[in-house]
């Protein structure tokens, strides 16, 4: 799995290529925290190129998330398509995250 | 408890120590005092005694010498009466003795030689005078007279001259000595008068500390004694050291205690606490923290765990920030006092720690002891007050540059009445600058609306042919002016799109400026146009200035421009490319960029196009 990462001002937006399988849920998850502790939290997940993600790459979002939330943040999710939408709403984990239509808005939310 | 238990047992002794030291110091020096003036006493008693037992023995001897010379006068043997007399004259306390009669004539003497009357007659007349005494301090003697009633013959006198025996009330050495004890005991009487009075200041300033305890005085300051009056009041201000310490020390507890049990039963206030995305920390008297919750220890960079105890300077490590933290924690601060710690990479991109914002309070009235500190993540502010400044200043540059172009070619428009060739050139120019003005300001317009989320599209179809070709008519001229190949490689049919005309335009001028901006003279920009896999595509090469790989990551964000010397001269608001990002965006399409540093540019734009071209 590929994942960008870019600057928007002081917030970074990390965009993983690709869905959230088992294979990259690990990487996915180690790149996300590294950022996490780089950035203070202050990062947007795009996830308008993953078209979904299976239990593992579920677990690994919901790590990332859990992560931010003992320190008061939620983890900003940005641009899902339907299929994650409602993955998320199945599975009941999408109150751990924050969600933005597009990346803009979830950067600006920063302010 | 215990250390309270241990104290106290500690402290019995130790005020035992010091009544067996305050003993040991003035009360001994108090009892040699008395003893030596003891000592004067008694040998002033003894030599006293001594005199009086002298003075007795001597008028024992006077006597006993009168009562034998009368008698041996009686018996008329005047024989034995003069050797009587002389062995009394050889006593070591007699210097002469001799009877007399009342004439003068001497019937005996200690020294024989001087007898004056060899017989005494049977009777004789004259009285005698009474009992004296006569001191001659100059030779030192006593001489008594006492008169001799010798029955049926006269009366008679004995005359005894003694000596001092011993020590006397003038004797030097014991004047000396006698001066010596006295001058003693004053010297030793003045040291203790000296050092109680130094202890006696020092009692009393701390009695009247204490007074003003009882009366309900609790600063540190009212009670302090000035600790030059001695160990005592340097003991009282250690005492109140020490009762502060204990009191922090008790605060602190107090704190953890009430953090600990928040913490366990898990209540709504720790976990309020621990859902806020500010950092909360709490910090003792000696600035080091209590408790801090989950966003402080990412917003510290540090483990939860390792933030309790560590004192908060080697934390965050800016200077002002740990110079108010002390302020606060003195209680030299009755307010908030708010400090931003700018924790940046030093090339102001706001990398790593970023900029946080410290506000701090105490939590223990204006005494200080225990503060609160709440700590918010700003570097997006920043970035953002930073940008907005620098697109000012640029946009402020760019809207100058036309009107003041406009302003120039009116002037000379209006000066040149009759001389249409120039009137028509100044025209153009001024018609030209206006609608760049007009693109800038409907830039800004459009940063406004995405700013505020509030950029739509106003959606209707869009025949791309007609698009480009006023993309390569309003650029031809500037291209030409600059010495640059403008090229435009157009399929034979061109889509129509569904979106937002103007919309789609401004992005397309921009890239297409972009690239005339940075080419210099000689080179060319190549606008290549593809319709295919249902995308339309449209390709803007130039083979400028190039832009470097780091700055790549960052052309598209809003206000940003290229850390390159080559352009500082070359205008720009830096929100171009990111106009034209998010209209592609929300046309769902996209653009990307590759670039290399004096090799040029090429930046592609990508919109979901119809099946069918129109």
């Amino acid at each position: 799995m590929r994942i960008d990462e870019t600057k928007h001002g002081a917030v970074t937006v990390l965009k993983p290529i690709g869905p959230l399988g088992v294979d990259d849920a690990e990487v996915f998850k180690r790149t996300a925290l590294e950022t996490l502790g780089l950035t203070l939290g202050r990062f947007v997940l795009d996830v308008s190129q993953v078209p979904y993600a299976d239990s593992a790459g579920l677990e690994a979002l919901a790590d990332v998330g859990m992560e931010l939330s003992e320190s008061g943040q939620s983890l900003k999710l940005c641009a899902e398509n339907e299929t994650l939408r409602e993955i998320l709403a199945l599975t009941e984990l999408g109150g751990l995250f924050e969600h933005y239509e597009d990346v803009g808005v979830a950067v600006r939310s920063f302010l | 408890m215990l250390k309270n238990r241990s104290s106290t047992e500690q402290g019995s002794r130790g005020a035992g120590r010091r009544q067996s030291s305050l003993l040991t110091t003035e009360i001994r020096l108090l009892l040699l005092i008395g003893l030596i003036s003891a000592l004067g006493a008694t040998a002033w008693a003894v030599i006293a005694s001594m005199r009086l037992s002298g003075a007795e023995r001597e008028n024992g001897l006077v006597h006993a010498t009168a009562s034998a010379s009368e008698s041996l006068l009686l018996s008329g043997n005047l024989s034995q009466l003069r050797r009587h007399i002389s062995t009394v004259g050889m006593l070591e306390s007699v210097e002469s003795c001799s009877v007399q009669m009342p004439d003068g004539t001497l019937i005996a003497h200690s020294s024989p030689g001087s007898v004056t009357l060899q017989d005494a007659p049977q009777t004789w007349d004259g009285a005698a005078p009474p009992e004296s005494r006569t001191h001659d301090t100059r030779a030192g003697l006593t001489t008594v007279r006492v008169p001799l009633q010798i029955s049926g013959r006269g009366n008679a006198i004995l005359e005894v001259s003694l000596r001092p025996v011993g020590l006397s009330a003038t004797d030097p050495i014991l004047v000396v000595g006698e001066g010596a004890i006295a001058g003693l005991a004053i010297i030793g009487v003045l040291v203790v008068i000296a050092r109680a009075r130094g202890k006696v200041r020092a009692l009393l300033a701390v009695r009247g500390a204490l007074l003003d305890v009882q009366r309900g005085e609790r600063t540190r300051e009212s009670l302090l004694v000035d600790e030059r009056f001695g160990p005592e009041a340097r003991a009282w201000v250690a005492f109140l050291n020490e009762y502060d310490e204990l009191a922090n020390v008790s605060a602190e507890t107090a704190v953890t205690d009430a953090l600990e049990s928040v913490g366990a039963s898990g209540g709504a206030l720790g976990e309020a606490i621990d859902a806020l995305w500010q950092g909360v920390v709490i910090l003792d008297y000696r600035g080091s923290i209590l408790h801090a919750n989950g966003a402080a220890s990412v917003l510290l960079q540090a483990k939860r765990d390792s933030l309790v105890g560590s004192p908060m300077s080697s934390m965050i490590k800016d200077p002002e920030a740990i110079e108010a933290i002390e302020q606060v924690i003195k209680g030299g601060s009755s307010g908030r006092l708010v400090v931003e710690i700018d924790r940046s990479s030093g090339e102001g991109s706001a990398e790593s720690g970023g900029v946080l914002r410290l506000s701090l309070r105490s939590l223990r009235g204006d005494d200080g002891g225990t503060a609160l500190a709440v700590i918010e993540d700003v570097t997006q502010q920043r970035v953002a007050d930073k940008a907005r400044n620098t697109f000012v200043a640029n946009a402020t540059h760019e809207l100058r540059t036309p009107l003041t172009n406009i302003r120039l070619y009116v002037e000379e428009a209006v000066d040149a009445e009759g001389n249409e060739a120039v009137r028509g050139k100044a025209l153009n120019v001024i018609n030209s600058e206006a609608r760049r003005l007009e693109r800038i300001v409907s830039d800004m317009l459009s940063v406004s609306e995405i700013e505020a989320g509030s950029m739509t599209l106003r959606e209707s179809d869009v025949r791309t042919d007609a698009l480009l070709e006023e993309l390569e008519r309003d650029f031809e001229a500037s291209a030409q002016e600059k010495g640059i190949e403008l090229k435009f490689d157009l399929p034979p049919k061109l889509p129509v799109l569904t979106g937002d005309r103007d919309k789609i335009a401004m992005a397309l001028h921009n890239l297409v400026g972009n690239a005339i901006k940075y080419t210099p003279a000689g080179g060319v920009v190549d606008v290549k146009v593809s319709d295919a896999d249902s995308t339309f595509r449209v390709e803007v090469k130039d083979n400028g200035i190039g832009i470097s790989e780091e700055d790549c990551q960052r052309v598209f964000e809003k206000f940003y421009r290229a850390r390159d010397k080559r352009i500082k001269h070359v205008t720009g608001s830096g929100i171009g490319l990111s106009l034209a990002r998010e209209v592609v965006r929300l046309h769902g399409g996209e653009i990307e960029v590759d670039s290399e540093i004096d090799e040029g540019s090429r930046f592609t734009l990508s919109l979901p196009a119809p099946a069918q071209a129109a």
